[in-house]
């Protein structure tokens, strides 16, 4: 049997009839009632079932009686304390199967009990002797028996007593005491694997405690030692309440009628997601200018959807069978440049062969001047024909090549600014700018991030995730310098943090370090370049984090690839 | 809870079961929540203050020492878990007692020390020997 075949043993310390049903529900394979489990929904810690605090096993019976047994499928198994010698073990086991209970568990048991203590008990025949006797009682009348071991000796005594379920105990987990446990993964499966040496395969073996705190944690155990399963405590019953109860309660603290947002049927990458009313205004915008042959600026912060927004005009509009053509303007450098943009004439710089440059290439389809206030002076000049009388003269050509696309341009808000400082052609600027859209930054429609975080979450992943009321109010409360390429990378990393499950707070809980818009002034703009507000956001996230660049792109929501062109674009190299 | 024991009829209260006897990786485990000897004697330090009577169990010299800090003065001695296999075994157990006894008296010798003992104890170590203030006998019951 690979180790894909194993059947993975769950069991449930349960405390309380909530978790014990919650357990079974989720399909628990062993639930043990356990006083240990009651103290913990009481908000004690569980060692204080070695303290003399009250009858274990009369506490025990009390609790499972009246919340659990007759409630669940799953087996129920009591947790007895046997040290006493007064006790009548035969009677003990007797009461526990006229109440319906599937098996005993030998706990608090007196395993767990080291030193001179522990050696004196076992000495006085008070510990795993009568321990033994539990087990051989429970199997006398068809009950099971989970016993607790910490040795291969008391495992071996206890499946020649009867056990139906060894569970090795490895300490006490760390979360849960804070005591420190010095086990690893790897140690603990050793030790496991020393206890559980020669335990038949008819025993279900499982373990507990120790370095071992979730699921991944488990599951990994059983790849690499004997063991079978996991028995959960504090890290089924005390951890995720404790979280759960802060998440709703923040969550009713939170914004009202997140019930009400689905995820936009709509998935088509150039589609402008939310339901707000600038963004149905935007859509309805490009919608009508679409069979209009005026040349469209978007404006925009990075990443407010400029470019989905020239996607749509395009395919909307009669030329959507045709490529669309993108200059990159930042990317565009001197002669080379010129070059990309115009084409060549045969034999111009020594070559035989013509080329034709992107406006060219655009004829008949549309073309889109992406950052176009980044377009050198030198460009600027050399398109101005074009976006007039849309012919094209190819350098060291002396006709005129008709190139009739259409003109869609995106800039950040700051060309105005740049047209001021003459550092952008006016006349091109008037013929780029027939009509001008404006593209709001998330911060202003913070109605569409919900919609937003599911739509890209079902990009992503093909299924719409499912998002907490605190995990939304996160995403709600903060800035968005990066705008939708921030929060869709933002999502992407929650979806696989939350590995398919809901993404809860402490999977975007990254949202909550400050940006610089939050903590600190902006600087000055530069003079001379419009994208400067780019060129500031991403040249303080460098200094805030050390010129560290891939945690910085993690910080801006942007790929390292990306922050590396843009270091490049904005000529941020150390 | 004081209140509740007072009107019960009881003028003091002692540590006991105790953590004193707690040692190895439970001792270590025990003492986070907290079950430990110096919670139990700043407790018997509250009863003080209540009113009530104390006698603070210990078994080392580190124990009487938490006790006597947190202000406590009548200290109970107890031998611990012995395993005494011989009559001179018996007596080194004795000895070594009746040192840390001494060691006590030196750093506080207002402390009222008594030694917890019974008819088992006494077969294998006759802690009523010691040179104490007096004894705390345990009486089993048939």
């Amino acid at each position: 049997m690979n180790d894909s075949d194993k059947r993975f043993l769950f069991g449930a310390v349960v405390g309380s009839g909530l978790t014990a049903k919650a357990a079974d529900k989720a399909g628990a394979d062993y639930l043990l009632a356990l006083n240990a489990g009651r103290f913990r929904v009481q908000g004690a810690s569980s060692l204080t079932s070695f303290l003399p605090v009250r009858a274990a096993n009369d506490w025990v019976v009390e609790f499972a009686e009246r919340e659990m047994l007759g409630r669940c499928n799953a087996p129920i198994y009591a947790g007895f304390s046997v040290s006493d010698p007064a006790l009548n073990i035969t009677d003990l086991v007797m009461r526990a199967k006229n109440l319906g209970f599937s098996g005993v568990c030998n706990f608090p048991s007196t395993t767990l009990i080291d030193g001179r203590l522990g050696a004196l008990i076992q000495r006085e025949g008070l510990g795993l002797d009568r321990e033994v006797a539990l087990v051989q009682e429970a199997v006398k009348v068809g009950l099971g028996a989970f016993v607790y071991v910490q040795t291969n000796a008391q495992a071996r005594k206890m499946v020649d007593a009867g056990a139906t379920a060894i569970c090795v105990n490895i300490g006490f987990t760390s979360g849960d005491t804070g005591v420190n446990t010095h086990l690893t993964l790897e140690t603990a499966a050793a030790q496991i694997e020393r206890v559980l040496a020669g335990v038949p395969s008819s025993v279900d073996k499982l373990c507990h405690g120790g370095p071992i705190t979730s699921p991944e944690e488990a599951l990994a155990i059983t790849r690499i030692c004997g063991v079978q399963g996991f028995v959960a405590g504090s890290t089924l019953d005390r951890l995720p309440v404790e979280q759960t109860l802060s998440e709703v309660t923040k969550g009713f603290t939170s914004i009202p009628n997140l019930s009400r947002i689905k995820a936009n049927s709509v998935d088509s990458d150039s589609d402008l997601v939310g339901s707000s009313f600038a963004m149905r205004m935007i859509r309805e915008e490009l919608d009508d200018l679409a069979y209009e042959d005026i040349p469209v600026l978007l404006v925009g912060e990075t990443g407010t959807g400029k470019s989905r927004a020239a996607q749509r005009l395009h395919t909307a509009g009669p030329s959507a069978k045709r490529q669309l053509v993108v200059v990159d303007c930042p990317a565009l450098e001197g002669a080379e440049g010129s070059i990309h943009l115009l084409g060549t004439a045969p034999g111009a710089f020594g070559g035989v062969g013509s080329q034709r440059g992107a406006l060219e290439q655009a004829s008949g389809s549309t073309i889109v001047f992406d950052e176009i206030a980044a377009l050198q002076p030198e460009h600027q000049g050399k398109i101005l024909k074009f976006t007039d009388e849309k012919v094209v003269q190819r350098i060291g050509d002396h006709t005129l090549r008709k190139a009739d696309a259409r003109i869609v341009s995106t800039t950040t808000p700051k060309l105005l600014d740049a047209v001021e400082a003459k550092d952008f052609r006016q006349d091109l600027y008037y013929r780029v700018s027939g009509h001008e859209i404006h593209l709001p930054p998330l911060r202003e429609r913070i109605d569409d991030i919900p919609e937003l975080a599911l739509h890209i979450g079902k990009q992503i992943s093909r299924e719409t995730p499912k998002f907490s009321n605190a995990a939304l109010r996160l995403m709600l409360e903060h800035n968005w310098p990066g705008n939708m390429r921030e929060l869709f990378f933002a999502v992407q990393r929650a979806v696989r943090k939350s590995d398919g499950s809901t993404i809860n707070s402490k999977d975007i809980d990254f949202l909550r370090r400050p940006h610089a818009e939050k903590t600190k002034p902006r600087r000055k703009d530069a003079p001379g370049r419009v994208s400067v507000s780019e060129r500031d956001w991403i040249a303080d996230a460098l200094a805030r984090n050390g010129f560290r660049r891939a945690q910085t792109a993690e910080e801006l929501g942007m790929t390292t690839r990306t922050l590396y062109n843009k270091i490049k674009k904005h000529g941020l190299q150390g | 809870m004081f209140r509740q024991l007072y009107e019960h009829g009881y003028l003091g209260i002692t540590n006991w079961p105790s953590s004193i006897l707690l040692d190895g990786s439970l001792k270590q485990s025990m003492s986070t929540i907290p079950a430990s000897p110096e919670f139990e004697y700043k407790f018997l330090a509250r009863a003080n203050e209540a009113g009530f009577r104390t006698l603070a169990f210990f078994l080392s010299l580190d124990q009487a020492r938490l006790a006597l800090k947190s202000g406590l003065s009548q200290l109970v001695l107890h031998p611990g878990l012995l395993n005494v296999g011989s009559v001179e075994s018996g007596a080194m157990v004795l000895g070594s007692l009746q040192r840390l006894i001494e060691t006590i008296k030196a750093e506080a010798e207002n402390a009222t020390i008594f030694a917890y003992t019974s008819e088992w104890h006494e077969q294998v170590v006759p802690l009523s020997t010691l040179d104490v203030d007096g004894l705390v006998w345990c009486k089993a019951e048939n």
